[in-house]
């Protein structure tokens, strides 16, 4: 029937379009068809998963095994990593009623009962498995970034999700003193036997440990105990023998799978219990927030998040975190009487405008539910800016050039919480206090970076002429793009941003403003030296504390070296005339500014310069 | 205007051949959708709903499955627990493998699902 069809011309359905035909896999293909089987090669692997296995090699296999979990964890898909095992196939298929007939075979095996390291296997295998399911279900039930970071697909197989987890945990259990008896009665090595005996102990405490049945108290000692033992699974490690057949890329042939065959995922031992520790004390890290009472301010828990999220955790950790702190409300009741804490805890406790009555009000037209969302916004939207404009500078974005004026819009935006707004308000908190002696100091400091930088602008130091497609107006454009559509806090013109950027006073009396400010942000930092984290909201994070103030220090002094030098040159080669444009080229010739980056930086936010001083060229 | 020499020249041929490509189209449309199951040169079998065709036979089935003879072990194992040792029905292995393209040249058998 078909080839009375012309070339070219297709019967297809109505609804069915080219683009959807890009997703066919192409049967008999081999890089695309899985299924697929080379010529002279086997449909499946003829490895016998009933072998009697030497210690050392269910050693081996239990290592390898170890290290397609954490390269799952690390996101590749099950098919490339764990189902690769054909003990692990073995188990899991065909589905099985009852926990008991999840063995390496189906049916019945006589010498079965007689078989304890086997038997041993089969149950860390067991473990392993469950453990997965676990964690998926952990997984799913919060937010994250499906083939991105982590694969949950299962292939149709079923993850021993009917079987309970102490089930398996009490296999373990029996396991590990079945085979510690046999170990004895066939003098197997010690070293060799609590190598095999640690591993199965550590799979019965990781899977307690991903199990949502125990308070956290428990899973704190689970998570310890556990990174003990892994400490210990490095130096056992090579008195194993990986067995290489026992895993394969052939189970691909037999997954629902839509997706063209895949290499097995590799990982080295050491760097899978590297990344399995890390995993267990992000976890433990963590279990901070799940504690209640650990955080009573919003703005605390928020910093803590922050100083976490930096860990950059694997998913299973991060969604560990959500899970607490999103389960069962505890921690954030409801996200509305989160942020009125947390804009009570800056302003006016009192005022009718943070009546909580106010938030209650659903209905949008009614002027206190406005009201709610202003103040909400504008605090949102406050912290928002700066966190935008801190990031470009540990991104390393801005321009030499451009450093003025970013320093010039950190210092306008903590205006709002600047010293004589908050005095002159009734200050109910001392927290108010003390968060206005760091808002002094962050806005002192960048003060004085900005009156350097504009200085060294002015006397053409930081490059920037050299743009054709480029005009100031433009710059400020980009820069300031984030913010244009928000109408509070405002934004100033850009007549207003550019003057004080280029226009310079004697370089002198540019110094001099900048020591001042300086002056002022040691000052506050004296003050915020003497709180501690309790009172500046770092309960957590106490270690982070003491560092942000010792790098805000440091970034001061070398500021103030900067300055120094600046000043220094200014003072050797003045000139009574400040228009004379010898005078800039003369500074311009002796002066050499480095920026340094972001790593090298006390603080990657504090982009302070290195001024040096060389011979002046005649 | 000049038409094509060959029509003109193959007229009945020609309204032959455009005939039968009609009958070809209106055939094949109402296959569209419906369940196929193509046999093809390795032994495997593929079972889904036809979604595009044309003149080389390629095909491409949606929410398709692929199936397997069972293995020469299985035929054996399903044959020894076999109650009456004369008939034994062993089920073919499938699994899904979703949207799938055939080339016509490993095509041996096409048939519809009633």
């Amino acid at each position: 029937m078909v080839s009375a069809l012309r070339t070219g011309q297709l019967i297809k359905d109505e609804y069915f379009t080219m683009f959807e035909s890009v997703g066919a896999i192409e049967v008999m293909d081999p890089k695309m068809d899985s299924g697929y089987v080379e010529p002279g090669d086997t449909l499946e692997d003829d490895y016998d998963v009933l072998r009697d296995l030497s210690c050392k090699e269910f050693l081996g296999i239990m290592d390898q095994l170890l290290c397609h979990e954490m390269a799952w964890h690390d996101g590749a898909p099950l098919s490339q990593t764990l189902f690769t095992s054909l003990y692990v196939d073995r188990l899991l298929w065909p589905d099985t009623k009852t926990l008991e007939e999840a063995r390496f075979f189906r049916g019945r095996e006589p010498a079965w009962k007689n078989r304890p390291l086997m038997q041993a296997l089969r149950a860390y295998c067991l473990g392993l498995i469950k453990t997965c399911d676990l964690v998926i279900r952990t997984v799913i039930s919060q937010h994250y970034y499906e083939e991105e970071d982590f694969v949950t697909m299962t292939y149709n197989r079923d993850l021993l999700t009917r079987y309970e987890t102490l089930d398996v945990m009490a296999l373990l259990v029996d396991a590990v003193s079945s085979f510690s008896n046999w170990c004895e009665e066939r003098d197997v090595p010690i070293e060799l036997r609590s190598a095999i005996v640690i591993r199965l102990d550590a799979r019965h405490s990781f899977l307690a440990a991903v199990s949502t049945d125990y308070p956290s108290v428990v899973m704190k000692r689970n998570l310890t105990t556990l990174c003990g033992m892994l400490g210990k699974f490095g130096e056992t490690h090579n008195l194993g023998r990986p067995v290489k057949e026992a895993f394969s890329e052939k189970v691909q042939r037999r997954l629902a799978t839509t997706v063209p065959p895949r290499h097995m995922a590799e990982m080295s031992f050491r760097n899978a219990v590297t990344k399995l520790e890390k995993m267990l004390q992000d976890i433990h890290a963590a279990l901070l927030v799940e504690e209640t009472g650990a955080f009573k301010d919003p703005y605390n828990l928020v910093k803590f998040l922050q100083f976490w999220n930096v860990r950059e955790s694997l998913t299973f950790a991060r969604a560990k975190l959500q899970s607490w702190l999103f389960g069962d409300l505890k921690v954030a009741p409801s996200i509305e009487k989160l942020l009125l804490k947390d804009v009570k805890g800056l302003v006016l406790r009192e005022d009718k405008l943070l009546d909580p009555i106010n938030w209650t009000v659903e209905v949008p037209a009614d002027p206190r539910h406005q009201i709610a969302s202003l103040i909400d916004n504008f605090r949102q939207r406050a912290s928002m800016m700066e966190w935008i404009v801190e990031l470009g500078f540990e991104q390393d974005i801005y321009a030499p050039d451009e450093l003025a004026l970013m320093y010039w819009h950190e210092r306008l935006s903590r205006e709002d919480r600047k010293t004589e707004k908050a005095r002159s308000m009734l200050l109910t908190l001392g927290y108010n206090t003390n968060l206005t002696a760091e808002a002094i100091a962050i806005h002192s400091l960048a003060l004085s970076l900005f009156t350097l930088y504009s200085l060294l602008n002015y006397l053409k130091l930081l490059g920037g002429e050299d743009r054709p497609c480029s005009s100031d107006r433009l710059r400020y454009k980009l820069r300031m793009k984030p913010f244009f559509h928000i109408s509070t806090p405002e934004l100033p013109a850009y007549v207003d941003v550019w003057d004080p950027v280029y226009a310079s006073g004697g370089g002198q009396e540019q110094c001099n403003k900048a020591e001042d400010a300086l002056k002022t942000a040691k000052e506050q930092i004296t003050v915020l030296k003497s709180l501690g984290p309790q009172e500046m909201k770092y309960v957590g994070n106490e270690v982070e504390y003491q560092n942000h103030v010792r790098q805000m220090l440091r970034s001061c002094i070398a500021t103030g070296v900067a300055i120094a030098t600046v000043r220094a040159a200014c003072a050797k080669y003045a000139s009574k005339d400040e228009a004379d444009s010898l005078h800039k080229g003369v500074l311009r010739s002796v002066l050499n500014v480095e920026i340094p980056n972001p790593e090298t930086r006390y603080a990657a936010r504090w982009a302070v310069p290195k001024i040096t001083q060389k011979k002046a060229k005649s | 205007m000049r038409g094509a020499p060959r029509e003109e020249t193959d007229r009945s041929s020609g309204r032959l051949q455009s005939d039968e490509n009609d009958n070809a189209i209106v055939y094949l449309s109402n296959l569209l959708n419906k369940e196929l199951h193509i046999h093809i040169t390795d032994g495997r079998m593929f079972v889904g709903a036809l979604k595009c065709t044309d003149k080389y036979r390629n095909i491409i089935l949606s929410c398709a499955h692929e199936y397997r003879s069972p293995s020469r072990a299985a035929v054996e194992k399903a044959a020894t627990e076999s109650s009456d040792g004369q008939n034994v029905t062993v089920d073919m292995t499938g699994r899904f493998v979703g949207l799938v393209t055939i080339p016509g040249e490993h095509i041996t058998k096409v048939e519809v699902e009633d």
